[in-house]
């Protein structure tokens, strides 16, 4: 049996930053679900949420040896993870719109009208929630999908537990505001 | 003491993720008994919640992902390792004699363009001072005999000292 698989996080991220590479994989392994899953409902495209995955655990890789034990790993790790998808939309900020249209139409047209309704449905949603700011949306996220309680969030965004409520409150006002007259309109 | 709809709403928002006080709970719950614009809002954001749900077939990268990541570590330490070649303490004076360099060689141009563009310096091309001395005696002929102009060319050939 693999000696790195009984590893607490904390270990592996040491041998990591000694570099080994066997336990960096071993770590990556473990994290690489979660840290996907969070990119991909960040920027809510594949290719780039697996970009982003890459540029993260990149990071993990470079910076393990910054690790001082202060907070657990996984609040380290959700903190780098967070900083990077905030970096990355603050640089794509003046990049012209994604186009997430070309993938979905060749489903789309290849699939029956249910399937291109869902696909439609999923192109107004993305839309509007890559309209909410930034931390809003990574706030939402944190809450309603990484199931990370007020208290986590403050602790990964570097922010208090009031402004994690407040960013939470207005992710859901501007969401609302913004599907409303989509769902109006029988659009959703 | 009544709750106000904007209070109301930031308190659904807590209470979808179990953050209310029993207290504050009974309270919200009597204004939205009372108040059927929240209980929409709070149908909205069971709603929206429900609308934004990620499909769990997209929550697991390719199975190439370990290997990118590798080539791209591998990438960056080849890098690393090239600049290693060239230590930290030696950095500074690498700077210095580049710019030291940099002045050297301005300084030679310098020199050379000067050579290239001064009329007066042995060697220099005749044609162009004819041309000038040309230039000059023809620019002035016609001028009015107390114009500029005149006074210039009178002091070019030497009747002004």
């Amino acid at each position: 049996m693999d000696e790195n698989a009984e590893k607490a996080d904390d270990e592996l991220l040491a041998l990591t930053a000694a570099g080994d590479e066997v336990a960096f994989c071993e770590l990556v392994g473990r994290y690489q679900g979660k840290v996907f899953g969070l990119a991909y409902r960040y920027v809510r495209d594949r290719q780039d949420a697996e970009e982003l995955a890459q540029e993260i655990f990149f990071k993990v890789w470079k910076y393990a040896r910054t690790f001082k034990g202060r907070s657990a790993f996984g609040t380290w790790l959700y903190r780098l993870a967070v900083n990077t998808c905030l970096n990355d939309r603050q640089k794509k900020k003046n990049d012209p719109e994604p186009l997430p249209l070309l993938g979905d139409f060749a489903t789309a047209t290849a699939a029956v009208g249910t399937e291109i309704l869902i696909q439609e449905r999923r192109i107004l949603v993305n839309k509007a929630l890559n309209a909410l700011p930034a931390r809003q949306k990574m706030a939402l996220i944190l809450a309603n999908f990484e199931g990370k309680s007020y208290e986590e969030i403050a602790a990964i965004m570097e922010i208090s537990v009031a402004a994690v409520e407040t960013l939470l409150f207005r992710a859901r006002q501007n969401l609302a505001v913004f599907l409303r007259p989509l769902k109006n309109k029988g659009e959703l | 003491m009544k709750m106000r709809c904007k209070k109301a709403r930031k308190n659904i928002s807590l209470a979808i993720d179990s953050r209310l006080q029993p207290t504050v709970l009974e309270r919200l719950q009597a204004h939205m008994r009372a108040c059927p614009a929240c209980r929409n809002w709070q149908d909205e954001q069971f709603w929206l919640l429900d609308l934004i749900k990620t499909p769990q077939a997209l929550q697991q990268p390719s199975p190439a992902f370990y290997a990118v990541l590798q080539d791209k570590i591998n990438e960056s330490q080849a890098r690393k390792r090239l600049f290693a070649l060239y230590p930290t303490s030696l950095r500074p004076a690498m700077l210095r004699a580049a710019i030291f360099l940099l002045f050297v060689f301005s300084a030679l141009f310098g020199i050379f363009l000067g050579g290239r563009l001064d009329t007066a310096a042995p060697g220099a091309d005749a044609s162009l001072s004819a041309f000038s001395q040309a230039l000059n005696l023809e620019t002035f002929a016609d001028l009015p005999a107390d114009s500029f102009g005149a006074v210039y060319e009178r002091l070019l050939q030497g009747e002004l000292r």
